[in-house]
């Protein structure tokens, strides 16, 4: 990666491990997260939250 | 009215997913829903049309819920952790890592706040800004509340242990 990565804030990071970003920001944050191991472990555990989250209550969709 | 009945039921089965992950049990839930579901039908002629009736149904929702917890803050709320408190059935396969019946339990250690905005946006996958509307609370709020509320649900999942019992504000 030597282009210079724009900023990536808060925002965009939470937003990513929701997967709101459009295909063009969620790439370049992808690649800004290779190379920030700590924030990549930061949002795919809040990833895996929301899965959790499904997991846990998702079946209550189908309660008669 | 029949058709009134017809637009607020679509809605049942999430506004009851919410309320369990909200209220932690199911005889809460369930009060939690009745409770909204008679809000909303005598309300009904409020809502207007040409708004989201999703988005109007949880606000009502949070507001039975957010008076709920005011009054019972004289004798807090406790969240039994027992297996069979749990009243969900959790899906196998979800062995990699994180443990979903840690998440139901470190979900009580948060905020009322925090809780209501992860499950807004984790589990009902509202955009930022319809929960800001069902909040009734700024943007900026919902994302501080959501980024705060994840990093403390993730510390509580490191840590490991949660207390078998607490204490929700």
């Amino acid at each position: 990666m030597s282009e210079p990565m724009q900023i990536v804030n808060e925002n965009e990071l939470q937003a990513y491990a929701d997967g709101r970003l459009d295909e063009k920001r969620r790439a370049e944050v992808a690649a800004w997260l290779a190379n920030h191991p700590a924030e990549a472990g930061r949002v795919e555990d809040y990833r895996r939250q929301n899965e959790a989250l499904h997991a846990l209550f998702d079946p209550v969709l189908d309660e008669p | 009215m029949e058709k009134t009945d017809h637009l607020i039921e679509e809605h049942i089965p999430r506004l009851r997913r919410y309320a369990r992950a909200l209220a932690g049990d199911r005889a809460r839930a369930d009060d939690l829903v009745q409770d909204t579901l008679e809000r909303a039908w005598g309300k009904f002629h409020l809502w207007r049309s040409d708004s989201d009736l999703r988005a109007w149904l949880f606000s009502i929702m949070h507001n039975v819920y957010v008076n709920g917890v005011r009054k019972s803050s004289s004798s807090p709320m406790l969240l039994p952790l027992e297996d069979d408190a749990l009243d969900v059935p959790v899906r196998a396969a979800q062995e990699d890592g994180l443990q979903v019946r840690d998440v139901h339990a470190a979900l009580g250690c948060l905020s009322q706040e925090q809780r209501e905005i992860l499950l807004l946006v984790g589990l009902e996958e509202m955009s930022y800004e319809e929960v800001a509307k069902v909040l009734n609370v700024p943007l900026g709020t919902v994302m501080s509340r959501l980024s705060r509320g994840r990093e403390r649900l993730r510390q509580i999942m490191a840590g490991g242990a949660v207390p078998a019992l607490r204490v929700v504000k």
